[in-house]
């Protein structure tokens, strides 16, 4: 295959820039983010970290971490992170639909109601909001298996 | 469906989940630091240190801000809520990718890691095995160092303590190793004279000889039991039992060649003294039977000579013929006391006597004949010399038969060396009689002794003299050698056993017929 030479490039720079700065049509200096674009970065870091932790749980598997306790409570731990990635995702898709007059009473206590007759994801809302039943879990498993792996070592370290 | 729905469990989870998330995220990464410093170098542990801080983080992040909301909802403070929740949900978010990015670049890494923990496992696999070939290998060397030492030892013993001259050469038959033995025998001092400097062939006394041992040994790869004649010492000669062999190299080159040679210049000398004693004591036997048989006709042919001459005027024809008569039997007479003297058949006085002495007689008697042939004569004789027991005429007569000798051998001009010394040790006295003459040649020289053997001119001698004192000296239990080189000179020596005057009285031995041993 032929290079192309050196110089071309050069050139074929030159000709673009200059073609952009005579011939000036609407703005391409930087994009605008939107209001939206900050659920969905956050949504696709929900699907990231989870899918992540989908990896890691798998990854334990196939290289036989979980024959110890500690690694196979780890491995319990991405799977409930994978839950709760799912299901925090999946909350947050759905506040969408729950507009500020579905909720009464005072703001921010536990005293508010949601008025669940205006709208049929009132009852998902609900439950989609408890996903620290999800993730507390999660990490306590994670806290049980670094407990046990510093465990095993200490042990291991004992019996020299 | 309900009308309502009170969103207090949902408060409630909140607060307490946001806030056991952050004790709980915590107390992971405190482990997590722990596992980190336990083993430092386990990449899963730095994972985890990575993981749970990044989870910690978020639970930071989202509890407080949880919290926040819950207390700025509270306190009525909706805005700074609504101002501040963009950037909890982006630290959040923040955390989610790093934590996912950090266990999808964990992996590749353990995967790395996992390599390189491989290698090492390996490679100490490996350098173990090499430690313990090492090990082997080093008591192996030690043992085989052991062994090979005390074979060493073994054979160096054997080498320097034989008695036989044991030596190695090199291709060229240049000597790369010689033994004590070998040394003393070939007259040198320090190995370092003989060893890469000398070759096999510079001890040769005929150059022809180790040109043929040479061929042989590159034809058949050895030789055995040559007999050749060294050089050693200053000029002498050593008569040697040669046994070679050729060492070869894998590629069938001669490299090196080994040998023994054993000196048997004495016991060959000794076996020759046998035989000439044998052979002497034969000749005496058949000499004291000859004499006494023409013994007695001779005495007839002299007394009944002398009683015819009685009977004859000494002026007759017939007494000049039977004086020629008494006069040749008179001779024959002389020869056959010779005879029986050289067969120790003759009467032999023994008394303490001083061989000193005798030879100063000897010496006075001929001295007027050895100046008239400017002959020199040298000599060396012990003050305190031991008396010897026997007949001191008959050993005069050996002297001067001695000196006779050499004075014939030198012809005109030339010295005598005369000697005599104790020999404690043997109890024996040792005279030596030298001179620098002609010499013998080697064929002849064991002949010197036979009775009628000369190397004179005919009528010049009757061959006698030497077998008489050979005769004369064997009465005396002593023993009479002779070296010679021709051109060079003769050298007798004469050891005669000292005796003390115990049973030193004179005394008449009527000597059997047959010469003793």
């Amino acid at each position: 295959m032929r290079r192309w030479p050196k110089r071309h490039f050069g050139l074929t720079t030159c000709l673009l820039v200059g073609g952009i700065l005579c011939l000036p049509r609407s703005s391409i200096a930087l994009q605008v983010h939107g209001e939206p674009e900050g659920l969905v970065i956050h949504e696709l870091a929900h699907l990231f970290f989870g899918a992540t932790m989908g990896l890691l749980a798998y990854w334990l598997e196939s290289n036989r971490f979980i024959e110890s306790r500690g690694w196979r409570n780890i491995q319990v731990a991405c799977l409930l992170l994978v839950l709760w990635n799912l299901v925090a995702l999946t909350g947050h898709l759905v506040s969408l639909q729950i507009q500020p007059e579905m909720i009464t009473g005072e703001a921010g206590t536990w005293s508010t109601i949601l008025l669940a007759d205006q709208t049929p994801w009132a009852t998902a809302y609900f439950f989609l909001n408890l996903d620290h039943l999800f993730c507390v879990p999660a990490v306590f498993f994670l806290l049980l298996g670094f407990r046990q792996l510093y465990g095993e070592i200490v042990r291991k370290e004992k019996s020299g | 469906m309900m009308d309502g729905i009170s969103m207090a469990p949902i408060w409630f989870t909140d607060v307490i989940g946001s806030s056991l998330m952050i004790a709980l995220t915590v107390l992971c990464l405190w482990y997590a630091v722990h596992l980190g410093r336990a083993q430092p170098t386990n990449i899963m542990w730095t994972y985890l240190i990575a993981l749970s801080a990044a989870l910690a983080a978020f639970a930071l992040s989202r509890g407080v801000g949880h919290l926040a909301k819950r207390l700025l909802l509270l306190a009525g403070r909706q805005e700074i809520w609504d101002a501040l929740a963009p950037y909890s949900g982006a630290i959040n978010t923040m955390t989610f990718i790093v934590a996912g990015s950090i266990t999808l670049f964990f992996q590749r890494v353990q995967k790395i890691n996992t390599g390189i923990l491989n290698d090492k496992k390996a490679l100490e696999t490996a350098s173990q095995e090499v430690m313990r070939l090492n090990e082997n290998l080093q008591s192996l060397v030690e043992v085989r160092t052991r062994e090979l030492a005390v074979s060493e030892e073994k054979y160096r013993t054997i080498f320097e303590g034989s008695t036989d001259i044991v030596f190695v050469l090199d291709k060229n038959g240049r000597f790369t190793d010689i033994n004590l033995a070998g040394l003393t025998t070939l007259g040198y001092d320090a190995p370092e004279e003989v060893v890469f400097q000398k070759t096999l062939e510079d001890t040769f006394v005929f150059p022809e000889e180790f040109q043929g041992l040479m061929e042989d040994l590159r034809r058949d790869g050895f030789v055995r039991d040559r007999e050749y004649r060294l050089r050693v010492g200053s000029g002498s000669e050593a008569l040697v039992l040669l046994s070679m062999t050729a060492g070869k190299s894998d590629s069938g080159h001669i490299t090196r060649y080994h040998g023994i040679a054993k000196d048997i210049t004495a016991r060959r000398r000794i076996e020759r003294q046998l035989q000439r004693a044998d052979k002497l004591a034969s000749l005496g036997q058949i000499s004291a039977g000859i004499a006494h048989e023409i013994n007695n006709p001779l005495g007839v042919i002299l007394g009944y000579t002398q009683l015819l001459m009685k009977e004859h005027s000494p002026e007759s024809q017939a007494y000049l013929d039977l004086q020629t008569i008494e006069k040749q039997a008179g001779n024959c007479k002389r020869i056959v006391a010779d005879l029986l003297k050289f067969a120790r058949a003759a009467e032999t006085a023994r008394a303490p006597f001083d061989v000193n002495q005798s030879l100063r007689e000897v010496i006075a008697l001929l001295n007027r004949q050895l100046e008239r042939d400017n002959i020199t004569v040298n000599i060396r004789l012990a003050p305190d010399l031991p008396a010897v027991v026997g007949d001191s005429e008959k050993m005069k007569q050996v002297f001067m038969n001695l000196v006779m000798n050499a004075k014939q051998a030198i012809a005109d001009g030339g010295t005598i060396w005369i000697s005599t010394e104790a020999e404690p040790r043997t109890e024996q006295i040792k005279i030596t009689v030298s001179d620098n003459g002609c010499g013998v040649p080697e064929a002849v020289v064991d002949k010197i002794f036979d009775p009628f053997f000369t190397t004179k001119p005919v009528g010049e001698g009757t061959g006698l003299g030497l077998a008489v004192s050979y005769g004369i000296i064997h009465e005396h239990d002593g023993s009479i050698e002779v070296k010679s080189e021709e051109g060079v000179g003769t050298t007798f020596t004469i050891h005669l056993p000292q005796r003390g005057l115990e049973g030193s009285l004179t005394a008449t031995v009527a000597a059997g017929t047959a010469p003793r041993r």
